[in-house]
């Protein structure tokens, strides 16, 4: 799954990075034991909050790296992977700063804004992970409306078999037919498309009268075919949207870290 | 039958339109053509779409042969009885149906967005496909939680004063009062806390006294008292009692000041023998280890031999006694230390300081040697005044009563008294109690030379002892912490000790038993403060001192 991927980019280089520096940090954490305890106000409080902070604010700059397309600093795929891994070593770090305490304070809540921006990051990863490929498996190469518009074919050409026909046909009808309207509902799965079940519709079609039955087994064909079509075109819709909306919980989230750190900075410093 | 169409607009401006027709007949058509009563105008619906009619008391509905159909709560029929409450679905137009007495009601909601194109209509679906039509954008997502995050973390704070969100951990328990004014210790922003705020409240200390003078030796050092008494880490940190703290320095303590009077120290495996402090030939104090039998010896100037108190069978006041540790040693109301030997609390009972077989009762003080003579004067004096009286010896030290009406000064008067008898019997009492029994038994003396002598002092002294309250002066020890151990687990020599000069204190091997530097498996972990202490407070001049009710009023609170 991951192979060729930003997350493997040349052999983990930057799992390895992120590995070794925390294996650092921690050696230097257990080794060093000041008077008072560990916390982020002592010497390697201070320093590994510095190597944090830089860390955050360098993952920040990714931001501006990927939109800058004329820049050679390094390839887009190589900060990425950088991006990710450094991402996920400042849930070990931070911890390290502080010597592991928490309260109910700015200085937590930065902390808490920090763990909310890297979970929705790996949300995203794992999202491009597993559901990237399957969004180029559903495109025939046609575009939403092209496709909207096959079903607006179908609804219509349903629409005339229907016309002038008995109850029993209206009752096939109406036991497959489904109102499809794009919206929020149906992208959320909270409304879902009707499969054509053979046994039933066998069932409702020996009430239609002979006439009209070459009739009802287009219009089962075509209700099908719509069911197909609105089916994939959510599917891809709603794959479309996890790959996005991770991305409103983490670059919000991620701005509202740099507040509370700025505050957390001031604050220690203001009040030494 | 009436029927009531109201058309409902909703314009783009929110406002409301409502157009109201009535139609006084029993059915209605509705469809794109002219002859329509009520008429469509989408494209997806038909020239004659559903007729609508109130038949033997009930609404029915049929479809004309219209492409799109009818639909009744969303299920298309060809013909159907329509209910009140119902919703009825013609092309792009949905209905309301109310059925009142006389009156059929339909109310149908369009909304005046202009003539949608099949395109835009397919466009704006599209563009329900995806999630960024629900969520505002991501430029307003971000500049609105900038906004809301410096208001409430750095703006609410700055304004109102109240840093409680700032707290970077709880405070110490010692400092709680203080907890909601921060510039009580942060006086100035962005500035470490100076000693200054900390002396405010702290007054001189010897601890602080101390410091003066280091940081007047090391101006180098920039030593503040915040950088040892670390605040908002709740009650750790503020008085460090960690090993490593102290042994900082005295590991080296003999490199960092040469005339140091205790010895290099880096933890309690370490630790050097305890010394005790004894006066040497020349009488001046060292220092010596308890282990150096020869020099380590108890010079307080009493005669105790422990192994004849502690036999068995003693003669005690009202029979035999056996003596316990506890029968002498009596732990003070601390649990912690002993209270300090007391000849009339616990040897007074067993050695009475009786002189006289006459005089029974009569025992001379204890506490100062000059008291002896005086007392033992006026016994003897009262005993011939007696014997004179009657003639005879006096038993049973019972004074002779008087007679009713008679005076005693009269009978003194009558039957005087030989003084120099009295001397002669009240020296031989002293020297025999001073040489011989009461005081010699356990204190040595000295006779004092004739030209020292006048006719009403003693004529002995007495060695002052001095028994020292404690024999560790610089190590708090708890012997009610330890009251689970008998005496002589730790104090092993006590039953066979027969002199004063055997010093009973246990070695630091014995404590090593059970306690050990911090944090070792299997002992009770002992870092410097569980003996030591840093802090001497009672150098806090007394007019630094106030009340309560003054201090918490300085507090703004």
């Amino acid at each position: 799954m991951y192979q060729d991927s930003f997350i493997s980019y040349k052999h983990f280089r930057w799992l390895w990075v992120t590995i070794i520096a925390l294996l650092g940090c921690t050696l230097v954490y257990i080794w060093d034991s000041p008077g008072g305890g560990r916390n982020g106000g002592t010497v390697v409080g201070y320093t590994l909050g510095t190597l944090a902070t830089v860390a955050i604010v360098w993952l920040m700059a990714y931001g501006l790296r990927k939109r800058a397309y004329r820049s050679s600093l390094g390839t887009v795929e190589g900060w990425l992977a950088a991006h990710v891994w450094i991402g996920i070593g400042l849930l070990l770090l931070v911890p390290l700063h502080s010597g592991f305490s928490f309260g109910v304070n700015v200085h937590t809540a930065a902390y808490v804004f920090m763990v909310l921006t890297i979970v929705s990051g790996i949300w995203g990863v794992a999202n491009y992970a597993t559901l990237a490929e399957r969004i180029t498996a559903h495109r025939g190469g046609a575009k939403d409306v092209a496709l909207l518009e096959q079903v607006d074919t179908l609804t219509k050409q349903v629409d005339q078999l229907c016309a002038a026909k008995g109850e029993a046909f209206l009752r096939l009808f109406n036991r497959f037919d489904f109102s499809f309207k794009p919206g929020l509902r149906s992208l959320l799965k909270l409304s879902d498309v009707p499969v054509v079940d053979h046994t039933v519709a066998g069932a409702l079609m020996r009430e239609v009268p002979d006439a009209e039955r070459g009739d009802a087994l287009t219009m089962l064909g075509l209700l099908d075919q719509r069911a197909d079509l609105v089916r994939r075109l959510l599917d891809e819709a709603r794959i479309k949207a996890l790959l996005k909306i991770w991305l409103y919980i983490h670059v919000p989230v991620s701005v509202a870290l740099c507040v509370t750190l700025a505050v957390h900075i001031l604050s220690v410093f203001f009040f030494r | 039958m009436v029927f009531r169409y109201i058309h409902e607009r909703v314009n783009q401006n929110g406002s409301r339109e409502r157009l109201v027709t009535e139609f006084p007949q029993a059915e209605l058509v509705f469809g794109r053509g002219g002859d329509s009563q009520i008429l469509l105008t989408s494209q997806r619906a038909s020239v004659h779409h559903a007729r609508l009619e109130w038949l033997g008391g009930s609404l029915f509905v049929s479809d004309l042969g219209s492409v799109t159909g009818v639909r009744v709560n969303n299920q298309r029929v060809a013909r159907a009885q329509v209910k009140s409450g119902d919703i009825l679905s013609l092309a792009e137009l949905e209905i309301e149906v109310r059925i009142e007495s006389d009156i059929i009601e339909l109310t149908a909601t369009t909304t005046s967005v202009g003539v949608e194109s099949e395109a835009q209509r397919l466009s704006g679906w599209a563009s329900a496909l995806h999630i960024e039509h629900y969520l505002p954008s991501m430029r307003v997502l971000v500049v609105g939680v900038l906004l809301i995050g410096l208001l409430g973390c750095l703006l609410y704070p700055l304004g109102t004063q109240r840093f409680d969100s700032w707290n970077s951990g709880p405070i110490s328990n010692a400092h709680k009062l203080i907890e909601g004014d921060c510039q009580k210790c942060h006086a100035q922003p962005f500035a470490p806390v100076q000693d200054g705020e900390c002396l405010a409240c702290h007054k001189l200390t010897e601890h602080s006294k101390d410091m003066d003078s280091f940081t007047k030796r090391h101006p180098n050092l920039e030593v503040r008292c915040a950088e040892c008494h670390m605040e908002h880490n709740g009650d750790h940190g503020l008085i460090r009692k960690e090993a490593d703290f102290c042994v900082g320095c005295h590991a080296d303590i003999s490199k960092l000041k040469k005339d140091s009077a205790v010895l290099d120290v880096s933890s309690f495996s370490s630790h050097p023998e305890f010394r005790v402090s004894v006066k040497d030939a020349s009488g001046r104090a060292t220092r010596v280890d308890v282990t150096d039998a020869a020099r380590a010896v108890d010079s307080t100037q009493i005669k105790l031999n422990h192994k004849v108190h502690l036999k068995a069978g003693l003669r005690g006041k009202d029979g035999p006694v056996t003596l316990e540790c506890s029968s002498c040693h009596h732990l003070s109301a601390s649990f912690r230390s002993f209270e300090p030997i007391s000849f009339n609390k616990d040897c007074r009972d067993c050695h009475a300081l009786g002189f006289d077989e006459r005089l029974p009762d009569a025992q001379v003080p204890h506490g100062d040697a000059e008291e002896v003579y005086p007392a033992l004067f006026t016994e003897y004096t009262k005993l011939h005044l007696l014997q004179g009286g009657r003639g005879g010896a006096v038993s049973g030290g019972e004074p002779a009563r008087l007679r009713p009406g008679e005076q005693e000064s009269v009978r003194h008067k009558e039957e005087p008294v030989d003084v120099g008898v009295v001397a002669r019997d009240a020296r031989d009492a002293e020297k025999q109690l001073f040489t011989k029994t009461g005081c010699f038994l356990c204190h040595s003396f000295s006779e004092r030379s004739t030209q020292e002598r006048t006719d009403t002092n003693s004529h002995y002294t007495i060695t002052k002892p001095e028994i020292p309250n404690a024999w560790l002066p610089g190590a708090r020890f708890s012997h009610g912490a330890h009251e689970e151990f008998s005496c002589e687990s730790c104090h092993e020599k006590t039953r066979t000790s027969q002199k004063t000069s055997d010093l009973l204190l246990p070695a630091k091997k014995l404590c090593q038993q059970c306690h050990s530097e911090e944090n070792r498996e299997g002992y009770v972990s002992s870092g410097c403060a569980e003996c030591h202490s840093y802090h001497d407070a009672l150098g806090i001049p007394g007019e630094k001192k106030q009340s309560i009710a003054d201090y918490l009023h300085s507090l703004t609170r």
